[in-house]
């Protein structure tokens, strides 16, 4: 040990750099990670203090009771979309969480006091508490006033014939006062979605939004500090839960839902149950006919007039073959066997193409209808769009049947909201338009004495061929009594059953497990550690190259005393292990010292992140969370990776003869031939090699690829037998040096070569030997792999060239001062090729990296996208639509030059790289049939074979690296039901569609029926009507949140995170090529010092000290220009290799990045040269 | 290859001293020489011999005393004048050669010429003066590819590839075998006759010494001129 700290002071200054250079590697790389561990600490800090200590939520996409959960300490809540309007500052927020809240929500944050928050029954306007953020947002202060829109809970889906979607009909306003600000903290920071991102929060008394909402004692989330997860089984579900009801009359009873359409998940549940109990149904479905006429009233197949035609009547779709219905007409046929006409109960069908109806006698009487006569009908339908569109169908009079029994039963007829409770039909107020116009009298009479009894029935396959949707195909299960009960028994029977059927997660209920859901996204879609630590990887390399030439520079110095050391008896792993001790030990404590950069880098990568690169990560939100296993590791790691470095130097110490040390040489160039010969002469080896090689080539069967068959094979001989001339000349020019290599080992050499491609070609033969080559290909066709494999090429024939250059021994016919420069950089060619190497491996990366950098504004086919917080029922792309939604025939006639693409929104999280979290379930984009043109959009539009998966489309960079999902894999979704959905997807690049998946509205609507409405828009439209356009979209929509934004500042804003990654990684590599214009300075520095006696000769035939520094200045501005040509040709080529074509380049940028590495390795030079020759040269001359 | 011109060259040294701090290594000295003179300086380790070379050649500034070369104080020059009268008067060569290895033989005597404007001829001239050495089949080999005496050979080419009035030589023949020693030797004088400089040679060799016409015997700082026809 004592030694050791000798030596170390003796030769300090190699030491001090080798620990410094550790230092640094350490400081780099656990500082890295370091910032990966304070990404992760922060967004678990957020997590944490965002949901308090709320562990478990159920929530629901519709209003229910809190006391279906038995559980303790729930906490009830209302959470919704909103927007909120200061009318007075002229301000507006939209995608505002909305919450109902009562006390106990703010007692979920430990450290939060309890805001200012009454239910305001004594005020003319009730309280809202606001966050921070929102008020920023809204410029209001306490007891200012505000507007707050929310949906409004509707029973009947807004896209259903009988659902309401006014803005009037689906926005509830409310107008409240500021009461309280919380700060954006805690529960000021509340939200179920994980995002970095601050939350614009409004809290409203529960109270209060229960009676907005006409949802008294109702909620839709309920949030639990039990660290037990809420199950389903925990629900204690009920009729009323299902939004469900059940009439019992005399000798059955009725299944009805509150919205109308039973949901398709509980009818068929229903069904499922009776039919286990042997429960005898009558599903029907009852729909409105617009109009009922016959053929006669027919002209060009338009109805005219109306004295044959019923308007706005109930049709009742039944089963027509069994059951109650057909029971009724066979005792009514039976009843008119006398001559009655109006049944025929054993006609075949009177057309193959047209489906039976039944009329009532009042209908049939009206229409003048006879048995077999066409009967058309007209019904409203619901577009795409949600407009309203007229179809019809026709049918065969297969019957006449009296209103009685079944055919007048009113109770198989839900209630019509609007229409059911009035007096008289013109009082109706349904959703679509009524032509009051065409209702006579004797309609009145009808509704007067019979209200909604059908008109006409149809059998129920054709009710649901005709009207089913995804709401629902049956509006009323009838159910008699089960064998051998009575039918309250019966009744009983089948809501116990049916209960136990529904699994709540079938019904809109989730069960979340915030904490732990929130904790496990705080692990963050981008491992920053892993990404500084990549962007580092530069650093640490030249780093490693420093310190093995510093080093060396070391070893070199010291070559007397190992000579010495050797001559007195060490041995040479005795004098390596004392080298490797004394790397060990200093370069431990520059690995400690390290540890204490480490946390200064963290600290200013975190700097950087929360100022210069902040569009990474959105929030300045980052705290310095050091972790010791990071910190360790990092040292280990740098630790390592030097500590090989040095070894490999102390290696070669070997080589070198004892003389040759003792006279202080230590040529590493004159080992590095030796050993290359050296191996060489290990024959067997190479033999193996080269049939192994030949094996490889062969198995590719790149002919075979390329030719195919036999030609592919011929070529492949061909190729082995060039190969075998080009090895055997090659060989015999290096016989010289090499005793092994004699004419009949190089046959050797070939034949096992030429053996090697043949059993190579047969084995691709074999299925699993060739699906491996095609493999290979298409990984060799991947513009990365092709990208490294062109680098890799380029750089080394650079580094190739260059040595040969440095090895060349051409002498130059007349010698100038440029030459004479010049080829001082062959003196030392092991270090002048570590700079080379270093400089222009920085260089490459800086150019490439810098390729992939979008400065110039992104070019889209779309001006706009919108986002509405509440859906929009009606189109923008249809006069009406627009009229709906209340635009003025100017505004619409400004909008009518645009096309707008709406797509329906599931809500989730954001995918795109603006979201540090690791999103779990991607926001889903229903994307409309406009949408799906052109590739790769039309996939869309086909259909999956398999159950359960259908095709979607997602970009590329989130799918791989935010969710960090294989494009070619399925994508597990849930569906609204709770079921598996797998999406099989095609990918898009850079596309606008960053933060979400794209589905096709048809299966949009197909697996969440639920959601409606768009709430996402492309908008095209000319450049002079942008800004109009705009205005007027956010004006008149505003009740609905509507925020329209530039689609290239969208795409802006996902390349800036990207952008920002790609100047981390300039900044970082810039900072790898200062390390190695370092290592230049040093080296020229060593070279000088080392070459005293050559100047000081120099000097004395007069070379005056102001030359002797050009020339050296050009030297080292010789390495430094070829290093970084070399690098910017390679980075430049393997672009073009790989993309086909040079990208946009952001030149300026990069010019400037070069320019600076220049300059900064031209002053370091500069520095090099001036200390260096400022020692006087001429004493070293001296012999005495 | 050419001959030197005719013109006379004048080597004066007049009370030369230099101290080292209290150390004095060279007490008032004082000789002169002229064309084709040939001096070896002798004397124990220490006593002043490579002071006195590297005084002369302009490469150490005398603490007192004076020097003149053809008539002129060479110290009363500026550095760049210096550097330059240095490059065309004088000529070294070292004991340690001191060939730059990265260069060939004909670079390396080349090297000299690069200080100030090349002169056209100067190639012709370095292969003639390497073909005069004997090297000039090893033109394009490197330093390291040469044996001890044919480097100094290189040297010798070297110090005289810009015709210099004065060859000054620090041990030239030190790290050299005999043999090889006396044909360096040969060389040195053959040279020395051809292009009539006045050649100053350090040296411990006493049998080299007893080979010039003037040998200047250095102990203690004083300079003792001793010449052949006195001998």
């Amino acid at each position: 040990m004592r030694t050791f700290w000798r030596t170390a002071k003796h030769y300090w200054q190699i030491h001090l750099i080798v620990a410094l250079c550790t230092a640094v590697a350490t400081g780099v790389l656990a500082g890295a990670l370091i910032v990966g561990d304070s990404m992760r600490g922060s967004l678990r800090d957020i997590t944490l203090g965002r949901l308090g200590s709320i562990q478990h939520a159920l929530i629901a996409d519709h209003f229910f009771k809190p006391e279906i959960l038995n559980r303790q300490k729930m906490v009830p809540t209302i959470l919704l979309n909103g927007t909120v309007v200061a009318a007075e500052a002229e301000t507006r927020a939209s995608k505002v969480n909305v919450y109902g809240v009562d006390d106990t929500f703010f007692r979920l944050w430990k450290n939060s006091a309890a805001p200012n928050l009454s239910s305001g029954s004594n005020k003319p306007f009730a309280d809202i508490v606001i966050n921070e953020t929102l008020q920023n947002e809204l410029k209001v202060q306490i007891g200012d006033a505000v507007l707050v829109n929310f949906p409004k809970a509707v029973e009947i889906h807004p896209e259903f014939l009988l659902g309401k979607r006014d803005a009037a009909d689906v926005i509830q306003r409310l107008r409240l006062v500021v009461s309280d600000i919380v700060p954006t903290e805690n529960a000021g920071r509340f939200s179920l979605h994980a995002h970095q991102s601050l939350p614009l929060n409004a809290y409203i008394a529960l109270p209060v939004l229960q009676k907005a909402l006409a949802q008294s004692g109702k909620v839709n989330a309920l949030f639990t500090t039990d660290p037990d997860p809420i199950l389903p089984e925990d629900l204690s579900l009920s009729l009323a839960t299902l939004r469900l009801s059940i009439t019992e009359r005399q000798n059955h009873f009725d299944l009805q839902s509150t919205q109308f359409l039973i949901e398709p998940v509980l009818s068929e549940a229903a069904l499922s149950v009776a039919s286990e109990n042997g429960i005898p149904t009558l599903p029907t479905l009852t729909y409105l006919a617009n109009m009922i006429f016959t053929d006669d009233s027919l002209q060009q197949g338009e109805p005219v007039g109306n004295t044959e035609q019923i308007p706005y009547s109930t049709i009742l779709a039944v089963p027509l073959e069994k059951g109650e219905f057909a029971e009724h007409v066979r005792r009514f046929a039976r009843e008119n066997e006398q001559g009655a006409v109006e049944i025929e109960l054993n006609t075949p069908t009177l057309s193959n193409e047209l489906s039976e109806i039944y009329l009532n006698t009042w209908a049939a009487d009206d229409l003048g209808a006879k048995i077999g006569k066409k009967i058309n009908i007209t019904y409203y339908g619901v577009s795409a769009e949600e407009e309203y569109i007229t179809e019809n169908a026709q049918f065969i009079l297969k019957g006449i049947i009296p209103i009685e029994n079944i055919a007048a039963d009113t109770n198989l007829i839900p209630k019509f909201p609007g229409i059911h409770d009035t007096a008289d039909i013109s009082e109706w107020e349904p959703p679509f338009t009524i032509d009051y116009g065409l209702i006579r009298s004797k309609d009145e009479a009808y509704w007067d004495e019979y209200k909604a009894t059908p008109k006409a029935f149809i059998s129920l396959g054709d009710g649901k061929r005709l009207w089913q949707n995804r709401f629902g195909d049956l509006t009323t299960i009838r159910m008699g009594a089960a064998p051998g009960q009575d039918i309250e028994a019966t009744r009983s029977l089948f809501e116990a059953e049916f209960l136990k059927k529904i699994n709540p997660e079938q019904i809109g209920f989730q069960f979340l497990s915030l904490q732990e859901e929130g904790i496990k996204a705080s692990s963050g879609s981008t491992d920053f550690g892993m990404l500084f630590s990549s962007l580092s990887g530069f650093i640490i390399i030249a780093v490693a190259l420093l310190v093995g030439m510093v080093f060396r520079i070391g070893v070199e110095q010291r070559a007397r005393e190992v000579g010495t050391l050797q001559a007195v008896g060490y041995t040479l792993t005795k004098i390596r292990h004392r080298f490797l001790f004394e790397g060990i030990l200093i370069t431990s404590i520059g690995s400690l010292v390290g540890c204490l950069l480490a946390i200064g880098y963290a600290q200013l990568m975190i700097f950087g992140l929360q100022t210069w690169w902040l569009p990474a990560i959105g929030t300045p939100f980052l705290k310095l969370h050091i972790n010791l296993l990071s910190l360790l590791s990092g040292a280990l790691i740098s630790l390592l990776v030097v500590i090989f470095s040095i070894r490999m130097t102390v290696r070669k110490l070997g080589k070198v003869s004892t003389v040759s040390l003792l006279a202080g040489q230590t040529d590493f160039q004159e080992i590095n031939s030796e050993s290359k010969i050296e191996n060489v002469t290990g024959f067997r080896t190479v033999t193996i090699m080269v049939f192994v090689s030949g094996v490889f080539v062969g198995a590719l069967g790149v002919g075979r690829l390329v030719f195919g068959g036999w030609a592919g094979d011929i070529v492949l001989l061909l190729i082995a037998v060039c190969f075998g001339i080009i090895l055997r000349r090659a060989l015999q020019r290096r016989k010289e040096t090499n005793s092994n290599l004699t004419p009949k080992n190089i046959n050797i050499v070939s034949l096992f070569f030429s053996i090697g491609i043949i059993i190579g070609v047969l084995l691709t033969y074999f299925p699993f030997v060739r699906r491996i080559s095609e493999a290979f290909f298409a990984l060799m066709g991947h513009p990365v792999v092709q990208f490294i494999i062109l680098t890799i090429t380029i750089l080394s024939l650079g580094w190739t060239v260059f040595s040969k250059w440095l090895s060349s021994q051409k002498v130059s016919k007349r010698l100038s001062r440029m030459q004479f420069a010049l080829k001082n950089a062959a003196r030392q060619p092991a270090r002048s090729k570590t700079c080379v190497t270093t400089i222009s491996l920085a260089c490459c990366i800086i150019v490439a990296v810098g390729a992939n950098r979008h400065d110039a504004p992104p070019e889209t086919e779309y001006a706009f996208v919108a986002e509405s917080s509440l859906p929009l029922h009606h189109s923008l792309n249809t006069s009406d639509g627009r009229a709906e939604l209340g635009f003025n025939e100017k505004d619409s006639e400004l909008l009518s030059a645009s096309e707008i693409l709406p797509f329906r929104v599931l809500p989730g999280e954001d995918v795109s790289c603006l979201n540090l979290y690791q999103p779990q379930k991607p926001q889903i984009l229903g994307a409309s049939d406009a949408m799906l043109n052109g590739d790769p959009w039309q996939i869309l539009n086909l259909e999956n074979d398999q159950q359960g998966k259908i095709h979607a489309i997602g970009d590329e960079k989130s799918l791989r690296w935010i969710l960090h999902h294989n494009p070619k894999e399925d994508f597990l979704i849930q569906d609204e039901f709770g079921k598996s959905l797998f999406l099989e997807l095609e990918t898009v690049e850079n596309s606008l569609f960053q933060s979400q998946l794209i589905i096709s509205e048809s299966d949009f609507t197909k697996y969440f029926p639920s959601q409606s409405g768009a709430q996402f828009f492309l908008i095209k439209t000319s450049p002079e009507l942008r800004e109009k356009t705009l205005q007027t979209l956010e004006k008149t929509l505003e009740d609905y949140g509507f925020d329209v934004t530039s689609a290239s500042e969208r795409l802006a804003s996902f390349r800036a995170v990207e952008n920002t990654y790609i100047s981390t990684f300039q900044s970082l590599g810039g900072l790898g090529v200062l390390l190695g214009t370092f290592g230049l300075a040093l080296v020229l520095f060593r070279n000088i010092i080392e070459r005293r006696g050559e100047l000081a000769t120099l000097r004395a035939f007069g070379f005056r000290r102001q030359l002797l520094s050009k020339m050296l200045f050009i030297e080292s501005c010789f390495l430094l220009t070829i290093g970084m040509l070399i690098g910017i040709v390679a980075g430049f080529v393997a672009i073009l290799g790989s993309q086909g074509h040079l990208p946009t380049f952001p030149w300026l940028s990069l010019t400037i990045t070069l320019l600076f590495i220049f300059g900064f390795g031209i002053i370091a030079n500069s520095i090099a040269v001036t200390v260096a020759l400022r020692s006087p040269l001429l004493s070293t001359l001296k012999t005495e | 290859m050419k001959e030197n011109n005719n013109k006379t060259h004048q080597l004066k040294i007049s009370n030369l001293s230099k101290d080292f701090g209290k150390l004095q290594v060279l007490r008032n000295v004082s000789f002169s020489f002229s064309s084709g003179t040939s001096v070896a300086i002798t004397g124990p380790s220490g006593s002043g011999k490579s002071t006195l070379l590297h005084i002369i050649g302009t490469l150490e500034k005398p603490s007192n005393g004076q020097v003149e070369i053809n008539g002129t104080d060479p110290f009363e020059l500026s550095e760049p004048e210096l550097a330059r009268y240095r490059n065309a008067v004088i000529g070294f060569v070292f004991q340690d050669h001191h060939l730059l290895p990265q260069y060939s033989v004909l670079e390396n005597v080349l090297i000299p010429t690069l200080a100030f404007k090349q002169q056209p001829d100067a190639t012709q001239l370095a292969q003639e003066l390497l073909n005069q050495v004997g090297l000039s089949d090893r033109m394009s080999h490197r330093p390291a590819e040469l044996s001890g005496g044919e480097r100094q050979r290189v040297a010798i080419a070297r110090a005289l590839i810009n015709k210099p009035s004065i060859l000054l030589c620090d041990e030239p023949t030190g790290n050299l075998d005999a043999t090889t020693a006396a044909t360096v030797a040969d060389l040195l004088f053959e040279l020395h006759h051809i292009e009539r400089n006045i050649l100053i040679v350090v040296t411990h060799n006493l049998e080299l010494a007893g080979r010039f016409e003037n040998r200047l015997k250095l102990a203690d700082g004083v300079g003792i001129l001793e010449s052949a026809s006195s001998d």
